[in-house]
């Protein structure tokens, strides 16, 4: 089983490696139009929704194949906004539109939220088992999508979707890879929806 | 809406964690990796790096410290301390930093805030801020305290934010190491002033010095030394005080 993080020459990657590299998964980096390669993917986001539309815009067929292929995915912050029709962060930009809704910027004044906030579990799902309701994660955002269909939810001026997913698809706004011992505990359970996968495939 | 935030501050020279009283008279504390884990398992919220000898050969040193630290702990982690170009800030962050402080430099060259906020976002860079008491007003101090300008700290904080600073981390000078509570005055103006979260540093000394910085003080989180590195308290020790007084905490 491998998985796979997909470098698109944005921000700090490295600590999602870190993060799966200390849970003994086997991962490497990859770029984007190799992604078939891996039993996983790991989409990591950090900066603005604009440079990752830019970056990615070429691929955008590749990664909806994977996409809808059945191997899990894990779009993290801008990963899990990409996953939406739209962003209106500075100006109007397009993503892959996997997820219907879009992107706004949240209504509250200090922003970017910085910091750890509750998670309130909306459905039942493989990657929040174990996870109660009330946990605190690391957020660093200004947008988020919306709530609708959410696995679960935060409250910052408005309710807004901290973890999305259908079928294997997943995304979380925060980032689990800072998030301590909680944000483990969830890149575990992706790790662990990934080996069902490997294993039923024999 | 957010918890306050608990952050064990680890000023290292040398490769080795120090604590000082008013920025000097430095003593030896211990490994920053070890403290680093031992803090993350007392439940701290991110952790905060000084390097407080900066000089090339030592910077260095505490880049592979933040590079094992991220090997092993799971929660942000903020370095600063001579932190004087873009190239810099690529360094540290390729290093497994998640944010950057910048004090110095920035008050010098405003336009290295602007820079380096629309490159990484500003999300990653914090303004760090010294100041001083000066009668009704405080004024901004550089190179480690040891330098006065006549900018007015409260004005400053402004202009960082415009700059796009993120996050600001106040030190107070008179009261750093003291251990006599933080300047809750000087926060809170501070506070009030900008849109952008205030990490308040300088001079806890008991757990109602936190209490009062995060509730009087208006800061969303509390940076902390002393009272961890003597082991006065453990992070737990002051986030269960919060909590009993009724301040939201992870």
């Amino acid at each position: 089983m491998k998985i796979g993080i997909i470098n698109y020459g944005m921000g700090n990657i490295q600590s999602v490696y870190n993060a799966f590299n200390y849970l003994k998964v086997e991962v490497e980096f990859t770029k984007p139009e190799d992604i078939n390669n891996f039993d996983a993917v790991v989409l990591p986001g950090v900066g603005a929704f604009k440079d990752t539309a830019i970056l990615l815009k070429p691929y955008k067929k590749d990664i909806l194949g994977f996409l809808s292929s059945g191997k899990p995915f894990l779009g993290i912050c801008i990963g899990l906004q990409y996953l939406y029709e739209k962003s209106y962060e500075n100006g109007e930009w397009n993503g892959l539109g996997y997820f219907r809704g879009q992107v706004k910027k949240l209504p509250e004044k200090k922003l970017p939220q910085i910091g750890w906030n509750k998670i309130i579990i909306q459905r039942k799902n493989p990657l929040l088992r174990n996870i109660s309701s009330g946990s605190y994660v690391y957020y660093i955002n200004s947008y988020a999508a919306n709530k609708e269909k959410a696995l679960a939810t935060s409250l910052y001026g408005d309710e807004f979707a901290a973890v999305v997913g259908s079928g294997n698809v997943f995304g979380t706004q925060f980032h689990p890879e800072k998030s301590g011992e909680i944000g483990l505990k969830i890149l575990n359970n992706f790790v662990e929806v990934t080996r069902n996968v490997c294993n039923s495939k024999y | 809406m957010l918890a306050k935030r608990i952050i064990p501050c680890l000023d290292v020279d040398n490769g080795l964690v120090m604590k000082g009283i008013k920025f000097q008279k430095l003593e030896k504390i211990g490994d920053p990796v070890e403290l680093a884990d031992c803090y993350n398992k007392q439940n701290a919220d991110e952790l905060v790096f000084l390097d407080i000898g900066a000089s090339p050969n030592k910077r260095k040193t505490l880049l592979n410290v933040i590079n094992g630290v991220s090997k092993k702990v799971f929660i942000p982690l903020t370095v600063g301390g001579g932190i004087r170009s873009i190239k810099n800030v690529q360094a540290v962050l390729s290093n497994g930093a998640d944010k950057v402080s910048i004090n110095t430099a920035g008050v010098l060259y405003p336009q290295l805030i602007t820079r380096a906020s629309k490159k990484f976002g500003s999300q990653c860079i914090v303004c760090a801020i010294d100041a001083q008491r000066n009668g009704k007003s405080w004024i901004v101090l550089i190179n480690g305290g040891r330098d006065r300008t006549d900018i007015d700290a409260v004005q400053w904080a402004k202009d960082v934010e415009k700059c796009g600073a993120g996050e600001i981390l106040l030190t107070s000078w008179d009261a750093d190491g003291t251990r006599k509570g933080y300047d809750i005055e000087l926060t809170r103006k501070i506070a009030e002033s900008v849109n952008i979260p205030i990490i308040a540093s300088g001079g806890a000394g008991s757990l109602e010095d936190i209490l009062d910085v995060l509730t009087e003080g208006k800061a969303d989180a509390a940076l902390i030394a002393s009272l961890f590195h003597y082991g006065t308290y453990t992070v737990q020790n002051v986030k269960d005080f919060l909590k009993k007084n009724g301040v939201d905490v992870r």
